[in-house]
């Protein structure tokens, strides 16, 4: 019989990412036992927390501190609005729950210091969702670690999502208003691409840059001393109307000598047949790797396939429960995860540093 | 009767390059110098000793030539810059696919050039180099690069959108040549990679991944473009002027690597 310790799981917000509160409903010891959120959001956000509410037969409260005081939860799942993630994790960690956070952590480094300093005080622990447990990056992780390649010298990340983000760049007319940022994020809810919804528009770097800063992370584990980087707003007519990027490229250096590199962009569902292109190149004094961060996968072709359908299919992926494997640990040792809020503050800082890298045409020390 | 080529005797992959020549429809491969209508060397000062220095010529390494014999050059009609990077089918596919408008505006360029049995040298960044500026057509307007034993990483901006990062390894724990090169535009994207071309070799002892040879179809490619400016009789001066835009951006590189800054470019004079 299994009788490791059971934890109350408060979704707190899930106007954004739904995968993460189910993939943490799919592990043994998470019990999803309501969903809450401020009384004061707009009617789409109540709206998706009771769909997500009815759909796991919970309650849904639009009372954050009363849910607290009704369930007794033990951790609380927060994915609404990036620029209401740090505000609702203090609300959780005041209260004393272990908290887990969608990506990204804030676009205000402040909000991250202020939920870091929360987190500290009340002794929780932490988990900002990511893809570290990947089966590819567990290989390379290991591979890395075990000497395989040497003392690393260069580490380079393709991260490219192959959707779409609306109008092509160049389609609006000189009399059409700007694209409404928060409209068409909702909009894009139906397929998720709408890791951006939010009142503030936010760029790729911002948005995506935390999964291949933290592949680097984890696989490097030196310190990043400075950022050059160039960004563009190549694709879409939303990213233009904001001036925020969708194409970005950052050259890293990092203590010990090691040189880095990130490719990032939403490149367009044209431009892959798949999720998109995301790869490793790390060169090591005894050796390299090339590493797809797709692999395993299964390709499936056949008359009729709906163009939306990616045909390679990833399989035995378990990343999600290795991360809540990760997290229910922390809770139990007191340990921290591989990507808590600490070290997703520094991941906003290397990200605000690139974003005045671009604007700046400096490097930016860090 | 077909053109006749000679390549300059004992030059160092002789037999490789009349080898090669032999693929190339219409060429004649001759070892008579003066009677060649065109000439393959890597050797400016043979070149220019040569009894044949008022026939067409293919120069070798264009991007190692002496500053000071660059203006010569440019001044020359028939001296031809081999642009071998370029001439990789790889490469070339990734340009055609651009030249169909099948990409869009060119918005990133991404390449790893890992190779140990090539000097990393001017020629080899200025090869990489090259690439990029055929790509984007045109010269970047900012270059940042950073430097390490056997290492150098090239960070691109252009004016507009365009971006690249190109790093070229020669280290020494590199047993075999691995490159890689995409391209995203803002229509499509077109990939090249080793990675997925290799082929797997299983055996007691476990599984090794063999690269499928490319053969030497960049070389065929070079030689098949020279054929066709002796055939046409075209004027190279413009390429050599080229060239010159070229090691100035290497020279960029190198100040950026000393000074640890991004160097800004002004109307292509780095």
């Amino acid at each position: 019989m299994d009788e490791s310790r059971q934890f109350r799981v408060l979704v707190l917000s899930v106007v954004k990412h739904a995968y993460i509160p189910e993939a943490v409903a799919a592990h043994r010891q998470f019990e999803l036992v309501a969903v809450a959120d401020q009384s004061g959001v707009p009617e789409w956000v109540h709206t998706r927390n009771q769909d997500f509410a009815e759909r796991f037969s919970i309650p849904y409260l639009s009372d954050i501190s009363g849910a607290i005081k009704k369930y007794r939860p033990d951790v609380a799942v927060v994915s609404s609005e990036a620029e209401r993630h740090c505000e609702l994790a203090v609300e959780a960690a005041k209260a004393g729950l272990h908290i887990i956070v969608d990506k990204p952590l804030s676009n205000q480094l402040n909000e991250c210091d202020r939920l870091v300093d929360a987190v500290r005080v009340a002794d929780v622990r932490t988990l900002v969702w990511n893809r570290n447990f990947m089966p590819a990056l567990q290989q390379t992780r290991s591979a890395v670690h075990a000497g395989r390649i040497g003392k690393l010298r260069a580490i380079h990340c393709d991260f490219y999502f192959a959707k779409d983000a609306g109008p092509p760049k160049g389609s609006r007319s000189g009399n059409d208003p700007p694209i409404n940022w928060l409209k068409r994020q909702i909009d894009a809810h139906a397929d998720g691409s709408d890791g951006a919804v939010g009142i503030q528009p936010m760029g790729e770097l911002e948005v995506e840059g935390i999964y291949p800063l933290a592949y680097i992370h984890v696989l490097c584990g030196a310190p990043i001393k400075s950022v050059f980087a160039r960004t563009a707003s190549h694709f879409h007519q939303a990213h233009v109307d904001h001036a925020i990027d969708d194409l970005a490229t950052v050259t890293l250096e990092m203590e010990g000598g090691i040189v880095g590199s990130l490719c990032i962009g939403r490149i367009g569902a044209a431009s892959h047949p798949d999720l998109g292109a995301i790869k490793l190149h790390l060169i090591g004094t005894e050796g390299s790797l090339v590493v797809h961060e797709s692999r395993p996968e299964v390709a499936s072709f056949y008359r009729g396939q709906p163009a939306s359908e990616f045909p390679h299919r990833r399989v035995a992926d378990q990343y999600e429960y290795l991360l809540m494997e990760e997290f229910s640990k922390a809770i139990e040792t007191g340990a921290e995860t591989s990507l808590d809020v600490t070290v997703g503050r520094e991941i906003c800082r290397i990200i605000d540093a690139c974003l005045r890298s671009a604007r700046s045409g400096s490097v930016i020390q860090l | 009767m077909g053109i006749r080529i000679a390549v300059q005797p004992r030059m160092g992959q002789y037999g490789k390059i009349v080898e090669m020549l032999r693929c190339v429809r219409g060429v004649e491969c001759i070892a008579d110098v003066a009677a060649a209508d065109g000439l393959i060397t890597d050797d400016l000062v043979w070149l220019k000793q040569s009894d044949g220095r008022d026939q067409f010529a293919l120069l070798l390494s264009p991007f190692q030539v002496d500053a000071g014999c660059l203006g010569d050059l440019a001044a020359s009609e028939k001296v031809f810059p081999a642009m071998q990077a370029r001439s990789a089918p790889r490469v070339r596919q990734i340009k055609s696919e651009i030249d169909a408008g099948n990409l869009g505006q060119p918005g990133l360029l991404r390449s790893h050039d890992w190779d140990r049995s090539y000097a990393l040298d001017d020629q080899r960044l200025a090869e990489n180099l090259d690439v990029a500026v055929w790509y984007f057509d045109q010269l970047p307007s900012v270059i940042y690069a950073v430097s390490r034993r056997n290492y150098v990483q090239m960070h691109l901006g252009f004016e507009g959108d365009g971006m690249a990062i190109l790093d070229v390894d020669a280290g020494d724990s590199l047993g075999g040549s691995y490159q890689s090169l995409h391209l995203i535009g803002s229509r499509g994207a077109a990939y090249s990679d080793d990675h997925e071309n290799v082929q797997l070799a299983i055996d007691a002892t476990g599984i090794e991944a063999v690269p499928t040879p490319q053969g030497d179809a960049a070389w065929v490619n070079m030689l098949r473009a020279f054929y066709e400016v002796i055939r046409s009789g075209d004027s190279q001066q413009s390429e050599w002027r080229y060239v010159m835009e070229i090691n100035r951006l290497v020279g960029a590189v190198h100040r950026s690597v000393a000074q640890q800054r991004p160097i800004t470019l002004e109307s292509g004079n780095g």
